[in-house]
């Protein structure tokens, strides 16, 4: 059973200021009473040693449960919370441990601490009524709690086996919460019934016809071709179709002119450009650091074009995954993996932070978050500070979730080369190094005091812990420590512009006259390889990973959650890459792992909401008890089965589902006023849902349409100005672009699964007034005169470029007289033709999708 | 004030009222509205202006009755020195020139300048109002509304430097991402308005305040929660207000009422999809912005008395008092949450130099907050106006670079105001330093909860389900302080 949510006892894992003298007073106080320990007399160790082990467990008797449930809801948690800190896994204080029964028997250099079914004879208890040892020693536990331990091992300390070693929690999954339909093996349900459409039935609207008339229901008529065609654009390649492939499309009469125009366009590159943006949505991919500076990241760009060409090559999403999490554990020498792991660098990130350790723990917090969001589509952030409240996720799955990138480091000095192209950079720049050794070793004398001081300045201003990490050798340090180093590193290269930036006049002229010096060995230099922005281990020794929890920290070793162990087994098969610890390989297959059947769901349910609008399961972040439950769960299971059978690969899976009848079904259905009483939400896909286009669909629709958009795939970030995709408009975590922002764009903060569809007034302010789409009308407009287009035609043909449609007679009509009325002069009437565009790109029909 | 097109004037915005709202009575749209049946339009606006439904989410109205209907925030972004404004500290200059006695914990510090002696306050110091609150000399006018003042001397946060101070203030935590408070009074309450937004924001420069419009964003909540920033200055207080250069609004009408031809004819084929009937009426409503927005930020309609009241009069009290004012004018037009930034851009932060730094600032903001305070009092708006007053964190009475001080996020003063506080007392207390918060100490989150509270929300009972947490403003922990209110 979860726990009853008591929303005001929730307690938070913040800094809880104390004296520090308090903490000395403590430890003094705890040392004499283990001396005082010492001092009391043997018990009666013999006892209790000469039974056999199996005996002293309780569990074959009819009473168990009850006892089992006391010692859960009550024994557990006291340990857990009030003992564990001095007698856990971490410190034995007077060689005594508590977290385990064995633990408690074996007892302490004082003798057992209990001895079940005698009270009165046990040590613990007279410890914790303060009538020898006083313990716990900051606060006497309550007497109902001692009476409590007291019937407890009065009772024979019953200690059940599930509960073997304590977790520093006191919720115990249940197995209820092991069969969470989310957690449950797939299932390869058979098809219901036959979804007959076009005299041909397809799988997928077997299970929604099913549910339809469950739900007394009727499935409405598929869209019409023009409006099919341009859904299809919209949802596989992100723009519109001209309208000669639009003609193309509806002239072809062929049965296969449906299937063909979707393989088209999933091997048009557009197609990853497209999708990749709801992964980086996912993954909040951004390109400035965030926090205050918010600096640029020029090399972020290559994790962006690494996803694309993912989509692209339908790369198997197992695959997918292990770059991502442990690109640099596989062949480095494909640059796409260090690629990839630029995953790992996605999070906020200042230089300018003195509080190095809060400021790690926070990366490190989050990265946790986000890799949960993403592949396990569970919110495990709540289980940080306290085991989730909703969800069988406790404490210690999220710090050993965490354990996984215990060792990461950031690395900026790696790049994305093959192994030629490395070997050739080294043997010319070994070259280039020896030529200009006499110049750089007189740079490097210019600059070494200035170096100097500012390491000085820099480290001095770090808390002194932090200061020991830095001066530290890297073969001395822990991975903890080495980030740390990492971090003070950063801030001398980044704060008050860096060292360079105190140079004296003089000194100045004089590294400027060097530095041309070194220009001059420019023709031998090698051409730079390429930088990427990755991570690897951290070669030597990996810190330990530490619940936090008052004053102690439990350790714990990276695990899977308990609740989604398989075969009972929560412990991953780590093997050691090289100096690498495999950590993140282990996490990474066992996330991609067809047998996984939580994080198979998660993705199919993903791209299922990316066709339809909404997920099978609506709240794709969470498959957890918060959120909501499939409304069609055989077809969910029944798709991925699919989706691992076909080798985890997204084409197949777009084919199957823009194939249903489902997917092409019109917006429009006779009895929808009746509908929309039965079903509000349109989840039975009776119809399809108008849908409003994203931001990115928005400004590309705008550029493709005015005849800008530029088809350059890939490569670094451009300006707002650059007729470019927007996937390639440099993105600012702090300052978004004013109209991306407006339309809801996905602000690289938090992990999103689904774009908020907000209508505002300053939204419409922007469309009809700002700058940007007054030039694409502009440019339209300039588009629709060219050619010596009569002007019906300009105006049919800006019908059709927008619209993807020709206009009715009352939009005929009306446009007409916009456009001629008064009979305006030439320039005049460009004037109001640019008005005209200015409308259609504001118009509803442009912005929403039938 | 005035744009170029829009003016009070205007024929446009008096047949605008004249016909409910609409640009112009009878048109198809109209009438597909009214075969639609009675309220769908309602429907729609409600759509809009909630957003939530797009979420599957309800935003809640008040959970128990409200004391104040509006906030403004006057920010002074960079930390203003809590030892030299509203928490003296004998002990501070007896001492100065030594260090931190070893009997205080030694914080880790923003520019981490260690062992730095005590600075003394030069401050002179009185008691004032028949409460009896101290205030220093940089704050005459302040001091004189002391018994309007319910002054937290025992604020904490986690932030120690400007971008997590900032974001911390605004949104409850250090760490980028969250709503800012306004948003969620926003999605908690909605809008008192149908004219302007609902979370304004302004600053005292063309400047950007640390984090940038982050600070009033909406997080993961709808966009439309988000704050909208308004130029005190300058021709066009709202981006993209004014119609685009060189257009005629005889021009603008026109292309609107083709737009509104078409996107009627598509809604109209399309029926039972309300976010399209959103969409038509966001051009309306913008429309009204346009014709609302110039004449709520038009200051020429004051009197000479309330303009000096502001400090309007002098050059150095010009700026935030014409902010302070804007800021009266939003409010009696139904803007729930105002954010005023001073020293936009960190000015507050006095590391060197805090002499002449925060004199310059304070005598920028004395007589317009006091003329603020005053003003809201007479108008019989300060019972339901809720004026809070702090920065980011508090300056530690350590030197810094022999004569400034550094960020102190343990131990730093706010003051409210109006709203239902009670004036005229001190809230907890800092150490005999002013280095830590001792006594009833009030982190960002009871802080943050008390002012949602004094709103009518309960700051735990507000939740939005986002990535499988019920979100709540304050994160789970923060409770209102029952002393505000004199309880």
């Amino acid at each position: 059973m979860m726990r009853v949510d008591d929303r005001r006892t929730i307690s938070f894992a913040g800094p809880c200021p104390r004296g520090a003298g308090a903490a000395a007073v403590r430890a003094r106080r705890v040392e004499r009473q283990v001396r005082q320990g010492l001092r009391t007399p043997l018990l009666l160790v013999s006892m209790i040693c000469c039974l056999p082990a199996n005996q002293l467990w309780a569990n074959d008797e009819p009473d168990t449960a009850a006892a089992a449930r006391h010692f859960e809801k009550t024994i557990r948690p006291i340990l857990v919370t009030r003992c564990l800190k001095c007698h856990g896994d971490r410190k034995q204080e007077g060689g005594l441990r508590l977290d385990s029964r064995a633990a408690v028997l074996r007892g302490g250099e004082s003798g057992p601490a209990i001895i079940p079914g005698k009270a009165a004879g046990s040590l613990l208890l007279a410890a914790i009524q303060y009538r020898d040892l006083e313990m716990p020693p900051d606060n006497r536990l309550s007497d109902k709690q001692v009476r409590e331990f007291e019937r407890w091992i009065a009772g024979g300390a019953v200690w059940p086996q599930s509960s073997d070693t304590l977790r520093r929690s006191s919720s115990p999954l249940t197995e209820a919460d092991r069969s969470w339909w989310a957690f449950l093996p797939l299932r390869d349900v058979p098809v219901p019934g036959a979804g007959d459409v076009n005299g041909r039935s397809h799988p997928i609207d077997g299970f929604i016809d099913a549910a339809l008339r469950r739900e007394g229901l009727a499935a409405g008529p598929l869209a019409d071709k023009t409006t099919l065609v341009r859904r299809l654009y919209f949802d596989l390649i992100g723009v519109p179709p001209t309208p000669e492939e639009t003609d193309a499309f509806v002239n072809d009469a062929s049965p296969q002119a449906w299937k063909s125009l979707i393989d088209r366009l999933l091997d048009d590159p557009r197609y990853g450009e497209h999708w990749a943006r709801f992964w980086l949505d996912l993954v909040r991919f951004s390109e400035s650091d965030g926090w205050n500076q918010d600096a640029f990241r020029p090399h972020i760009w290559r994790y962006r074009d690494y996803v694309v060409r993912s989509f692209n090559q339908d790369k198997p999403y197992d695959e997918f995954v292990r770059q991502q999490l442990a690109g640099d554990e596989m062949d480095r020498s494909r640059p796409e993996n260090l690629e990839a792991a630029g995953f790992l660098r996605l999070g906020v990130y200042e230089y300018n932070q003195r509080d190095a350790r809060g400021h790690w723990n926070d990366i490190m917090n989050e990265m946790t978050d986000v890799v949960a969001d993403v592949f396990l589509g569970m919110g495990v952030a709540c289980a940080r500070c306290h085991d989730h409240k909703f969800d069988p996720i406790l404490q210690s799955d999220y710090f050993q979730l965490r354990a996984f990138f215990e060792p990461v480091v950031w690395r900026d000095d790696l790049h994305a080369a093959s192994v030629a192209e490395r070997e050739a950079h080294a043997r010319q720049h070994a070259e280039w190094l020896q030529a200009t050794s006499g110049v750089r070793a007189e740079i490097d004398r210019l600059l070494e005091p200035y170096h100097a001081r500012k390491w000085k300045s820099t480290v001095g201003k770090f808390p002194l812990d932090i200061q020991a990490c830095f001066h530290k050798t890297e073969a001395q340090r822990t991975s903890w420590e080495h980030q740390m180093a990492y971090l003070v590193g950063r801030q001398f290269q980044e704060e008050g512009g860096g060292p360079l930036k105190s140079l004296s006049k003089q000194d100045q002229q004089k590294h400027a006259e060097l530095l041309k010096q070194l220009a001059g060995f420019d023709d031998r230099k090698a051409p730079p390889l390429p930088r990427v922005m990755t991570v690897t281990d951290f070669g030597g020794r990996i810190a330990p990973t530490r619940i936090p929890q008052g004053e102690t920290a439990v350790e714990v070793e990276p695990a899977f959650p308990a609740v989604l162990a398989v075969g009972g087994s929560s412990s991953p098969d780590i093997r050691p890459v090289d100096r690498s610890s495999g950590r993140r390989t282990a996490l990474a297959n066992w996330i991609g792992h067809s047998d996984n059947a939580l994080t198979m769901r998660v993705i199919v349910n993903r791209i299922w909401q990316a066709h339809f609008g909404r997920g099978l399961v609506a709240t794709p972040n969470d498959f957890g008890r918060k959120g909501q439950r499939p409304t069609h769960p055989e077809l969910l299971d029944w798709l991925t089965t699919r989706f691992v059978e076909g080798g985890l690969t997204f084409k197949r899976l777009h084919r199957l589902m823009l194939t249903s009848a489902a997917w092409r079904r019109s917006v429009q259905h006779p009895r929808q006023d009746a509908y929309r009483v039965l079903d509000p939400g349109d989840v039975f896909l009776w119809r399809s849902s108008i849908r409003r286009l994203r931001a990115e669909q928005i400004r590309d629709a705008m550029l493709s349409v005015s005849g800008e958009l530029s088809n350059k795939v890939g490569g670094p970030s451009v300006s707002a100005k650059n007729p470019r995709r927007a996937l390639y408009v440099k993105s600012f975590r702090n300052t978004p672009d004013a109209m991306m922002y407006a339309f809801d764009v996905a602000k690289g903060l938090k992990s999103v699964a689904g774009r908020n569809n907000t209508t505002t007034p300053t939204q419409a302010l922007l469309m009809i007034n700002g700058d940007y789409v007054l030039d694409r009308a502009r440019a339209l407009a300039k588009r629709l005169e060219s050619g010596d287009r009569p002007l019906p035609d300009a105006l049919r043909y800006g019908f059709r470029l927008a619209w993807g449609r020709l206009p009715d007679e009352m939009e005929w009509q009306r446009s007409l007289e916009f456009v001629t009325a008064g009979d305006p002069a030439p320039e005049q009437l460009h004037e109001r033709l640019v008005d005209f565009c200015h409308v259609l790109l504001n118009s509803n029909e442009f912005l929403y999708l039938d | 004030m005035s744009t170029p097109s829009t003016t009070e004037h205007d024929p446009r915005a008096s047949q605008a009222d004249s016909s409910g709202g609409s640009l112009s009575a009878g048109t198809p749209r109209r009438a597909f509205l009214e075969r639609s049946g009675m309220g769908f339009g309602a429907c729609a606006l409600q759509w809009m202006l909630q957003q939530d439904t797009a979420c599957g989410q309800e935003s809640r109205v008040a959970q128990h009755a409200a004391r104040a209907r509006n906030v403004i925030w006057l920010f002074m972004e960079g930390g203003p020195s809590h030892l030299d404004l509203v928490d003296p500290k004998p002990l501070l200059n007896q001492l100065a020139g030594q260090p931190l006695p070893d009997s205080f914990r030694e914080p880790i510090t923003a520019m981490g300048e260690r062992g730095a002696p005590l600075l003394a306050s030069q401050r002179t110091w009185k008691q004032h109002g028949q409460s009896g609150l101290w205030a220093s000399d940089w704050i005459p006018h302040i001091a004189a509304c002391a018994d309007d003042l319910a002054v937290v001397r025992s604020c904490w946060t986690n932030g120690i430097n400007h971008a997590g101070g900032v974001c911390q203030m605004n949104t409850c935590i250090n760490v980028a991402g969250r709503p800012s408070l306004g948003a969620w009074v926003n999605y908690g309450l909605g809008t008192a308005n149908q004219n302007l937004p609902s979370f304004v924001v302004i600053c005292d420069s063309g400047g950007r305040p640390v984090n940038g419009p982050r600070n009033w964003g909406s997080g993961f909540l709808p966009a439309s929660h988000q704050g909208v920033r308004i130029q005190g200055e300058g021709d066009e207080p709202i981006a993209n207000l004014n119609l685009p250069e060189g257009y005629s609004s005889q021009r603008q009408r026109a292309k609107l009422e083709l737009l509104r031809g078409f996107n009627g004819r598509h809604a109209e084929t399309r029926r039972q999809q309300s976010q399209l009937e959103a969409r038509i009426r966001s051009y309306e409503l913008a429309f009204r912005m346009q014709s609302q927005a110039p004449e709520a930020v038009d200051i020429a309609q004051e009197t000479e008395s309330t303009r000096q009241l502001y400090g309007l009069d002098r050059k150095h009290t010009a700026t935030f008092g014409r902010n302070c004012l804007l800021a009266r004018r939003l409010v009696e037009r139904g803007v729930r949450f105002i954010q005023l930034y001073s020293g936009t851009g960190s000015k507050w932060d006095s590391h060197a130099g805090i002499e002449s730094k925060h004199s310059r600032l304070c005598a920028a903001v004395d007589r317009p907050i006091a003329g603020l305070l005053t003003d809201l009092k007479a108008r019989g708006l300060l019972d339901d106006t809720l004026v809070v007053w702090g920065g980011e964190f508090g300056r530690t009475p350590m030197s810094e670079k022999g004569d400034g001080r550094d960020h102190n996020p343990t131990g730093f003063s706010m003051w409210m105001a109006g709203g239902g506080v009670r004036g005229g007392q001190v809230i907890g207390a800092t150490d005999e330093l002013g280095l830590y918060a001792v006594e009833d100490r009030m982190h960002v989150r009871d802080i943050h909860a008390s002012i949602l509270w004094l709103l009518g929300l309960d700051n735990l009972q507000l939740t939005f389900d986002h990535n499988g947490r019920p979100e709540r403003p304050t994160i789970n922990e923060g409770a209102f302080n029952r002393k505000l209110i004199g309880v």
